[in-house]
């Protein structure tokens, strides 16, 4: 995210690539390129993320809790609990009314409740990832999936398409399940009003309304993509920093 | 035939199904068959097999059920859990092994026994994928290697890499990792096989395992785990007279009542 005073001048993702230098590289020409900055005009960079102490031009690094955090508040001054749910790890965090940081849960030991645990069960269900949301709204029929394991459950998933379930149906189930665990890690925080969420498993429909469910809350639509809510919080920090130098 | 003591066990498995056809002189026939999708229709395939194989009727022996899909097939005389199964093959094939070490592909379990044969105690891993087959096939997968590949590579290393990360799916992206990062194929095999011997190890602490100890399971047939988890716990297994894979199936027809046609 290229941050111009409390402006968003241009976002973009890109797919991880094997190794850390490339994808750097690359998603720093592609966003240069969309705000139609060069980048020695940039005042100053911070990096968050699992890669990013490997980031050479960054001048700080935050952890991606901070980042979030201050991400959402920028959008939404009222947020109390960010729920952030990425592909590797699922996150909790509750912060004060002034946006810090009070307490935060975080999974990234299993890929049970994560986006990688989706994309396993989308797979054995013959999906692409992001069809998951829309085909599950067609469900009547939502299945209970009993696994807890992504990789269990991607065998049940295939014993029920052999006994003719409709996609629809396991799909709902699917995401009932990355929901249920969602939910656990959530309440381990403890939820406060209002509750937004992030990452890219937010832009699954059917995940947010099942978690919304699970909590009892509504989640504050934050007004720009979810999945970049990391990558803005640390622009805040960057731009903090270039207004102190 | 008419065998009077004819009977069967059915493990069904949530990768394989394994039926075994025993009589007075011990096992028949034995049959595992691996399958995608329907247990129920797996298990009748493989039935289908084993008694054309031996010119016997599906009408002509009782079995016992077991495993993850012990309930699919309504014709059973009864049910048993993997682990009563396991207790009553010892108690007959084996009767002086202390503990058993069962690797399957969806659960991996340690089983202890006392002076008469009895279960004290028992450690299971059945929620999580980690030291499965299941882990295993992922790994596998990863880095493009058959399970004998794999075993070879494993068997040649060295110096095996650190596989750290439990969760299957997770560890999947770390051989890769590991690969790219230049560590050599047979040490990341060597790695990924330790980490299914460590999981086995933390079963055999937790039911306090003693020797003599014997392992079984389709994992168990990889002989890079057996030397691994060997050399972890300190001491060799006993070999167990039958293949390692049909175990649970082999005590479900132990626990068959023998007709008394």
């Amino acid at each position: 995210v290229v941050l111009d005073d409390d402006e968003i001048r241009a976002s973009s993702v890109l797919k991880a690539r094997a190794r850390v230098e490339d994808s750097v590289r690359d998603i720093t020409a592609a966003v240069l390129e969309k705000g139609g900055v060069r980048f020695e005009e940039v005042r100053s960079w911070v990096s968050t993320g699992y890669g990013r102490e490997r980031i050479s031009f960054a001048c700080v690094n935050k952890s991606e809790i901070a980042c979030h955090a201050r991400g959402a508040s920028l959008l939404s001054p009222h947020i109390r609990t960010v729920v952030d749910v990425g592909g590797q790890d699922c996150k909790a965090i509750r912060l004060t009314p002034t946006g810090k940081v009070v307490d935060f849960a975080m999974n990234d030991k299993c890929a049970a409740g994560t986006g990688r645990a989706l994309e396993q069960m989308a797979e054995a269900l013959g999906y692409d990832i992001a069809e998951l949301g829309p085909i599950s709204s067609e469900a009547k029929h939502p299945v209970v999936l009993t696994n807890h394991c992504s990789l269990f459950a991607r065998t049940e998933i295939l014993r029920l398409l052999c006994e003719k379930t409709k996609p629809e149906d396991i799909a709902a189930g699917i995401n009932h399940s990355v929901a249920r665990r969602i939910a656990v890690l959530v309440r381990n925080v403890g939820i406060e009003r209002d509750v937004c969420m992030t990452g890219g498993v937010s832009k699954n429909g059917g995940v947010q309304s099942a978690l919304a469910e699970m909590l009892g809350v509504c989640f504050v639509p934050l007004g720009a993509d979810p999945q970049i809510i990391g990558a803005l919080g640390a622009a805040v920090y960057a731009a903090e920093m270039g207004a102190r130098s | 035939m008419s065998d009077r003591m004819l009977r069967a066990g059915c493990d069904i498995g949530s990768a394989s199904v394994k039926w075994v056809l025993i009589g007075s002189e011990g096992i028949i026939r034995y049959t595992v068959l691996p399958y995608k999708g329907s247990p129920r229709d797996a298990a009748i395939r493989a039935c289908h097999t084993i008694c054309g194989d031996c010119g016997v009727a599906k009408e002509d022996f009782a079995f016992t059920a077991t495993g993850l899909g012990k309930a699919v097939l309504e014709d059973a005389c009864g049910q048993a859990s993997e682990s009563r199964c396991l207790w009553r093959l010892c108690a007959e094939q084996m009767p002086n092994v202390r503990t058993i070490i069962d690797l399957g592909c969806h659960t991996s379990r340690a089983l202890r026994f006392g002076e008469a044969g009895q279960i004290l105690d028992i450690a299971e891993s059945t929620a999580c994928a980690s030291g499965t087959g299941l882990f295993l096939e992922s790994m596998a997968r990863a880095l493009e290697l058959s399970f004998t590949a794999l075993n070879q590579q494993a068997r040649r290393s060295q110096n095996p890499s650190a596989v750290t990360t439990q969760c299957a799916v997770f560890a999947e992206s770390e051989v890769i990792s590991l690969v790219n990062g230049g560590e050599s194929v047979r040490d990341v095999c060597a790695g990924i096989v330790r980490s299914i011997a460590l999981n086995a190890l933390t079963l055999y602490t937790n039911c306090q395992g003693r020797p003599p100890v014997a392992l079984c399971g389709g994992v168990s047939t990889i002989e890079a785990v057996r030397i691994a988890l060997a050399r972890e716990l300190g001491h060799a297994f006993i070999a167990p007279p039958f293949d390692r894979r049909i175990a649970a199936a082999y005590g479900a027809a132990l626990l068959t009542p023998a007709s008394d046609g």
